[in-house]
Formats: C-alpha cells, structure tokens, sequence
C-alpha cells in the first residue's frame, strides 16, 4: 500500500504543476479557494506564486463574490474547489455569476464517478454537481487525463471571459482518487 | 439617528474616484439618491457585498473601496470578517447599517436586535480599526477618520428601522456594464472584450 501512497502523492503533485502551469498560461492573476485534500497541492503552488492574488477563504460563496470583485476591478479570476464547495457557491454563482454576468473559471475538484474508489459519501455528488451546473446554465467542460487538463482549463477561460458568464472545468479521473 | 442622514454626511467625504459598492435592500436606492456616480455598484446580493469588495480592493490597490453594508448581509456571511483581517487591505472601508432588523422584508429581528454586537466581532476577527456609532457626529468623524487612515476599517452605524424603499432604476447588468466602462477608462484597462485573443 505504501508503494501505490506514494506513487499518488508523486501523481498530485505532476498534476497539481499542470493546473497552476495552465492558470498562469491562461493569464488567470486572480484564485479564491477553500483548502480540498484533491487539489490540495494545486491550492498551494497558486498561493506560493507571486503573480497571482490569492484568497483563502471561510466558504465557497465568499470566494464566488470576491472573484466577482476582483473581475470588476479588471483581473482574470479563478475559484478552485470541490463538489461540496461548489454546493455552498451556488447562491452567489446565480446572483452575480448568472445575474450579472460576471465571469470567473470555476475548477472543480470531482469525485463520485461511477468507478471511483470513493465512498458513500461522495455519491452526493454524482446527483448534484453536473445536474446543478446545468440548472445555473453554466457550461462546462471534464478534464480526465492530466495531458488534456491544461487545454481544456485554456479553453474555458476563453469562453468565460468572452461570454462574461461562468463556465466550469470538472477536474477528475484516476488522478484526483485516492 | 437614520442611515439616510450618514449617507447624507458620508457623500462629500467620497472622492471622485473612490468606489462604492453597496449591498441590496432599501440602503441601495438611498445611496442612489444621495450620490449616484459610475463609479457605484448596486444592490449586490446578501452576505456577498464585504467579500465583493475585497477582490476589488486587492485588484485595485490604490483605489480607495467603500462597502455599504447592512447587519442582515454581515450576519449571513460572517466568515467574510476573518478573511478581510487576514487579507488586511488597507484601502478597504466597510460600513455597517446596523438597524437591527430585515427591514426591506417585513422587520423581523436580526441578531443584532439580541445581544450580538457587530463592531466588537470585527474586532475579533482582527480589524483593529472596528467602532460602533450611534450619533450623526460620532458617524461623521468615524467615518471621516477610516477614510483617511490605512484599513480594513469597520464602522457599525446604529441606526433606526427607518426608511423608504426607492429605486436605482437599474437592473445588474446595467449596474454592471457602466461600473466596468467607468473602470476601464480610469484605469486604462480592457476589462471586457468580444473577441478572442
């Protein structure tokens, strides 16, 4: 088991360089987040890096509403959180995200797949996050492989910033599982 | 003392290009009345005004940021007040309309109508510079001194459950658009583009 723990922890932190490498690449100068064991390791590249502001904040719904604050003053921003996060930001992505139209890179860290080693926990999860972006109109985009992750996050930051609208990158795939 | 006689007393301690975001409720339409400029932002949802303000306030240190609050909006996100400590942007003002209920939804009691104190949480947070005022003087020069002084500042306004709803006439987007046309040109800054580059 120590030789799988170990060559998880090697596989997060490759992972976790793609997504903050991609951030950067996208110009994103701006991430609001709640500390998540899945992308913990991105979490704290992005809050090492001195070109990006970052906020760590109490809840996921304060970040959506300084992300907002922070496109209005003109920055690129990004929120970086988990299912169950995004289940707390959903009151602020409606009101400023969808009723505004203030856009913003949402990553969201996904389990509960079908197959993910996850427990009872995360089948939440599967009934919530995708059903709920598409309830909000926030389209999305799944990034499963490392090699397609930076792409797709490139992308996404295309269309929220021309769209003024937030769109969302499912990060999953056997990298995020324990 | 009333919020619209602070609002009244706050107007010309604003500068030109200080920004002013204000939460929603009735405070929305008042300030609309008492200054309306571009460079406000309207009747941002509960609990989302403090937080708003201070993505603005580290994106555009060297504006001055004024957040118009309300206790119910405060109550609904108190974390905010951790995080703003912790932040410590010093071009960041929030004051607080402390009327002790949700007025503009019938008057129920906040908890601020109980035993809650809002200036001694923010303190405890860690805003160091956090008062509460009840007199239309105490506002003025509380006010006046967060605005000259490096924050976060905090100021809690005791005011009465009075009022009258009015409109700004505007719905979000517009609100939207004209904040960030006026901050594009101030700032010299495309914020919003149609075309991919």
């Amino acid at each position: 088991m120590q030789g799988r723990t170990q060559r998880k922890k090697i596989m997060k932190q490759a992972y976790a360089k793609i997504v903050h490498e991609a951030l950067n690449e996208s110009g994103i100068n701006f991430v609001a987040y709640l500390p998540d064991d899945q992308i913990h390791d991105a979490q704290k590249l992005i809050n090492e890096d001195a070109g990006i502001i970052t906020v760590g904040a109490t809840n996921e719904s304060e970040a959506v509403s300084a992300c907002a604050g922070a496109w209005l003053g003109g920055a690129k921003p990004a929120l970086l959180i988990a299912d169950s996060g995004f289940l707390v930001a959903t009151w602020p992505l409606a009101s400023l995200g969808v009723s505004y139209g203030i856009p913003m890179l949402i990553l969201i860290a996904h389990r509960g797949e079908v197959g993910d080693r996850a427990n009872w926990r995360f089948i939440t999860y599967k009934f919530t996050t995708e059903p709920i972006l598409q309830a909000l109109q926030i389209p999305y985009v799944r990034a499963s492989r490392p090699e397609e992750t930076k792409e797709v996050i490139m992308g996404a930051k295309l269309s929220t910033f021309l769209w003024q609208h937030p769109v969302a990158v499912l990060l999953s795939g056997e990298v995020l599982r324990d | 003392m009333k919020r619209l006689e602070c609002l009244n007393q706050l107007g010309p301690l604003i500068k030109d290009d200080d920004l002013v975001v204000t939460t929603l409720g009735w405070v929305a339409g008042e300030w609309f009345a008492v200054r309306h400029k571009e460079s406000n932002l309207y009747q941002v949802n509960m609990g989302m005004c403090t937080p708003l303000c201070l993505g603005l306030a580290l994106v555009l240190p060297h504006r001055r940021v004024v957040a118009i609050e309300s206790d119910g909006s405060v109550l609904l996100n108190l974390g905010a007040m951790t995080t703003l400590a912790n932040k410590r942007p010093p071009n960041l003002t929030v004051i607080v309309f402390d009327n002790q209920c949700y007025m503009a939804t019938g008057g129920l009691p906040t908890a601020t109508a109980g035993v809650t104190d809002l200036a001694a949480m923010a303190n405890g947070a860690g805003i160091e510079n956090s008062c509460s005022v009840s007199s239309l003087d105490e506002f003025e020069r509380e006010a006046r001194a967060a605005l000259q002084r490096k924050g976060p500042n905090y100021v809690v306004a005791k005011v009465e459950a009075a009022g009258k709803r009015m409109s700004t006439d505007m719905d979000g987007k517009e609100g939207k658009y004209r904040f960030v046309r006026y901050i594009e040109r101030t700032e010299g800054i495309k914020i919003i583009g149609t075309a991919a580059k």
